[in-house]
């Protein structure tokens, strides 16, 4: 908002029109924001639990996973992401990436040459890299969302606390202002009148 | 063949040491990081003719199945490799049922007395089955080339058991899935 404003009636009128938008678009910031305050919390409990998920299957898997370490299978070659299924979504404006599958690639296994334990180890393998693909996904999700619910509360805030604050103060100067300058006329005015019928009668 | 260490079905820091410990006293002192089979190679060459010392360098726990021993001229290798042919023949019935979804009656259709486990606890089930195969069939066998080979499929059992470093196969598992 500029420092010096024009006290005229024009200014005064944009001012109004600017405070009735102002006033229009804090509900909006506020829905948006409440919008996205829900899908990070959402995005947040998700994260929380492919966390535990990830975490969980790394214990389990730590019980056997001696055997990953015998040089007989290469799993870069076994294990492969043919595709990954997202869905693009818009979500109060913001523009994600939605997982919703992970593709890999036929294994095609020498079940004879290959050791037994290969079977579970890729099993595992794919369901954990599922998990660390959904949650990349979910952590640049909710990093967008956050950037989106910052910039939604500024907005909102600034629009309370500076916009609409110096808009009402910058009205309540105008029409003081024009008003002073209404009833000075209205003086100026009787003072002329008066003083032309003094002349009056004096002739 | 008497004075090499002695082989038993066990895992452990100090088991590993021993065997190494001792196989070490025959390695050639300039070669540090010898490896154990090479030690145990280097060992037969000195005792055994070239046509049996190519043979002895074969063996091979991933090839032992192979047609070259299956039709060995030695009894020993022969039972045994006959033996890795049809316990590898039950495993891949084992998997293919499993893959089908047949879990839990997968062990009931092959002819394996596989305890379900863990795979770490399965593959040294799997081990140990060789391993007492290799037993029965040294009975009889003490310094001939047969019981250097059992030797040499006891070693390679070990050394593939203790291959299984939990540390390891984490690092594996872990760079696998968090590769993009």
């Amino acid at each position: 908002m500029a420092d010096r404003i024009l006290m005229n009636k024009n200014t005064l009128a944009a001012l109004k029109e600017e405070l009735k938008e102002f006033n229009t678009a804090v509900p909006v910031f506020e829905m948006k924001e409440q919008k996205l305050k829900e899908v990070v919390r959402v995005i947040e409990t998700s994260i929380d639990r492919l966390k535990q998920s990830i975490e969980k299957t790394n214990e389990e898997t730590k019980k056997w996973v001696a055997v990953m370490a015998e040089e007989a299978v290469d799993f870069t070659e076994i294990v492969k992401v043919d595709r990954i299924v997202a869905e693009k979504r818009e979500i109060a404006g913001v523009a994600i990436d939605e997982f919703e599958d992970i593709v890999f690639e036929p294994v095609e296994e020498d079940l004879f040459n290959t050791p037994l334990w290969m079977d579970a180890a890729v099993e595992v393998i794919q369901d954990q890299k599922s998990n660390y693909t959904f949650l990349k996904f979910e952590e640049r999700n909710l990093a967008l969302l956050r950037e989106e619910l910052i910039e939604a509360r500024r907005m909102k805030n600034a629009l309370l606390e500076v916009f609409i604050p110096e808009t009402v103060s910058n009205i309540r100067k105008i029409e003081i202002y024009l008003g002073d300058v209404e009833r000075l006329a209205i003086g100026c005015a009787k003072l002329v009148k008066k003083k032309k019928e003094n002349k009056n009668v004096s002739v | 063949m008497s004075s090499l260490p002695h082989l038993t079905f066990n895992d452990g820091d100090e088991e590993r040491r021993r065997v190494y410990a001792i196989l070490k006293k025959y390695a050639d002192p300039v070669k540090e990081d010898i490896s154990m089979v090479a030690i145990l190679e280097g060992e037969a060459k000195k005792y055994l003719s070239s046509s049996a010392f190519r043979l002895f360098h074969q063996i091979e726990l991933k090839s032992i199945h192979s047609e070259v021993f299956q039709r060995s001229k030695y009894g020993v290798l022969d039972a045994f490799s006959n033996y890795v042919f049809w316990l590898k023949h039950q495993v891949r019935e084992l998997r293919v049922s499993r893959k089908k979804g047949l879990e839990s009656s997968g062990i009931k259709e092959t002819l394996l007395p596989l305890d379900p486990g863990n795979p770490l606890q399965e593959e040294i089930q799997l081990l140990k089955w060789q391993w007492t195969k290799l037993e029965d069939l040294s009975i009889g066998h003490y310094s001939d080339f047969e019981a250097l080979s059992i030797y040499k499929l006891k070693l390679l059992i070990l050394l593939r058991w203790w291959s299984f470093n939990p540390e390891m196969g984490f690092d594996v598992f872990f760079s696998i899935t968090k590769r993009d």
